[in-house]
């Protein structure tokens, strides 16, 4: 069973282990409790998300560009039929539903030259050891770096667990989706390499990893307690690794839960290929090649659940721990 | 002097002249396909194909071609490199979350060379691409019902089969000029299993956008 502790990827793959123990690390070692100064808000209402002040110049262009984008996207769908979509991105026009589903659940971005974990205070002692955590990889485009820290919350408690300051504010991690989302440097690239496109669905895909689907259960925080993951794959969206006979076999990038991040990510796709009014011929073939490669990921028992049966509809709430006030008893640390 | 300065003139006219009756032909040189072929090996995949990152396709200049009176020959169209699944699953290795960027690429750049084919509406290139889309698909030889020898991820099979389906339904037509025919229900059988399996699954999600 994966462990928390453990020095082998973790299947938390908006946070791999060694990033946070290291973030800690980083922390406890004082080298930095500034946060961010000052807000700045997207202009278009698609991305509601505050952003740091951080960003760089390309990166606040591609922002503006892709919340205005999205605020702007001519999706049609049939009036009288009840499409899938609808249950994933609930609102008055297709483009608020987005906007909304967004909103709910995208509340901070920073960049990727800043270092997060060292913005974050946090007093607890966990493993000093850790390794330096590892810089995302140059293609990588971003990680929704609350739900780990959330689950942290949950096992330390508000006075020890991570919280970061934001325009004065100390925000914690109170729920999964306080929505801190990382963006990776393959976000800056060009258009060639990283088009809008492929940019919006990251974030629809990200968002989808502050969802707590399910809550968490009172052995789920015991297991979190142990530094072990919790059983639940929906409380987070959690990818896990890809089975032999997969093109992907042994890399962490699979889900095997229904209605994960890759589902909701083909859902926001397959709309754009087969229903935008405002999509070109070259980014409808876009949104197709990234519609197969997501439902490449799933597997076929979940796939056959959510496809074959019409009445399978997504859960898109989050729920915090169930019972809320369930004590965890102090683990020994012998 | 008066006669001297009007050869002069005469000469300056000729060659002007000249200069005008030449130039249109080196444009045509310029992007015409080639009288004949360079070998006599088959122009389609995988011997000139086209690099993912470089695509060869000359864009032609719409404009220019409606009101060129002659009809100019178009570049010959390739389907452009498709990556293979050592190549993307190298690229999940580093990045194991987003998408391969040469899938992404491989989609941008056949988007293009449709474009043309449907811009021009030769029954030349079609069956030039339709070849290209069928080895891509992976859809087995009529000849010899094996699958062909290229490795290419399903994700990349699935593309190529339904952008294959796609112009015949678009280019109907061309399609019939070119006496190409696609039945996609009796290929389907033939490809992969986990071609296959994604095809079926991309169908079903387009009927759950689209009851």
């Amino acid at each position: 069973m994966p462990n928390l502790a453990s020095d082998s990827p973790s299947p938390l793959r908006f946070l791999p282990l060694a990033t946070l123990m290291g973030g800690l690390l980083a922390m406890i070692s004082g080298l930095g409790l500034s946060g961010c100064q000052s807000e700045h808000p997207l202009p278009s209402q698609s991305l509601q998300a505050r952003l740091d002040p951080g960003l760089t110049e390309i990166e606040r262009t591609h922002l503006t560009r892709d919340s205005a984008r999205l605020a702007r996207l001519d999706l049609s769908f049939p009036k009288d039929r009840d499409s899938i979509f609808h249950s994933v991105f609930t609102g008055k026009t297709p483009s608020a539903a987005i906007a909304q589903y967004l909103g709910e659940r995208i509340h901070y971005i920073f960049s990727a030259s800043t270092d997060v974990e060292t913005l974050m205070k946090v007093t607890s002692r966990l493993n000093r050891s850790s390794p330096p955590p590892p810089r995302l990889h140059y293609t990588a485009m971003a990680s929704n770096l609350g739900t780990p820290n959330w689950f942290y919350h949950e096992k330390l408690g508000p006075e020890k667990s991570n919280s970061f300051e934001f325009e004065g504010q100390r925000i914690f991690f109170t729920s999964s989706r306080v929505g801190l989302i990382k963006l990776g440097p393959g976000y800056s690239h060009g258009e060639a390499h990283t088009p809008q496109l492929r940019r919006l669905q990251t974030f629809i895909h990200e968002a989808r990893h502050s969802d707590c689907t399910g809550g968490l259960t009172a052995s789920d925080l015991a297991r979190i307690k142990k530094m072990e993951l919790p059983e639940s794959l929906a409380c987070g969206h959690r990818h896990v690794t890809c089975p032999p006979d997969h093109i992907y076999s042994g890399i962490r990038g699979c889900d095997e839960h229904e209605w994960g991040a890759y589902m909701i990510g083909a859902i926001f796709t397959d709309a754009l290929q087969n229903h935008c009014r405002d999509c070109s011929y070259a980014e409808k073939q876009i949104a197709k090649i990234l519609t197969l490669d997501s439902l490449q990921r799933i597997n076929e028992d979940s796939l056959s659940t959510m496809l074959y049966d019409a009445s399978s509809l997504p859960d898109m709430t989050s729920s915090g721990v169930h019972p809320p006030s369930q004590p965890i008893p102090e683990e020994n640390p012998s | 002097m008066k006669k001297n300065l009007i050869l002069i003139g005469i000469t300056l006219l000729i060659l002007i002249g000249l200069i005008f009756a030449i130039a249109p032909k080196r444009e045509n040189q310029s992007v015409g396909e080639p009288e004949t072929p360079i070998s006599g090996k088959d122009p389609i995949l995988p011997d000139t194909v086209a690099t993912a990152t470089a695509p060869t396709q000359t864009s032609i200049n719409e404009s220019e071609s409606e009101t060129t009176a002659a009809p100019r020959k178009l570049q010959k169209l390739q389907l452009p490199k498709p990556p293979t699944r050592a190549e993307v699953r190298e690229e999940v290795r580093d990045n194991p979350h987003s998408t391969p960027a040469s899938l992404v690429r491989f989609a941008q750049d056949t988007a293009e060379v449709l474009e043309q084919l449907k811009a021009s509406k030769d029954p030349i290139q079609f069956t030039r691409l339709a070849k290209a889309l069928r080895q891509c698909a992976g859809v087995p030889s009529p000849a010899g019902q094996s699958l062909p020898d290229a490795d290419y991820p399903p994700q990349i099979e699935v593309f190529c089969f339904q952008t294959l389906e796609e112009i015949f339904n678009d280019l109907s037509e061309v399609a019939g000029q070119a006496g190409e025919s696609f039945d996609a229900e009796s290929t389907l059988n033939g490809l992969r299993p986990e071609t296959q399996r994604l095809l079926k699954a991309s169908e079903l999600l387009n009927s759950r956008l689209n009851p």
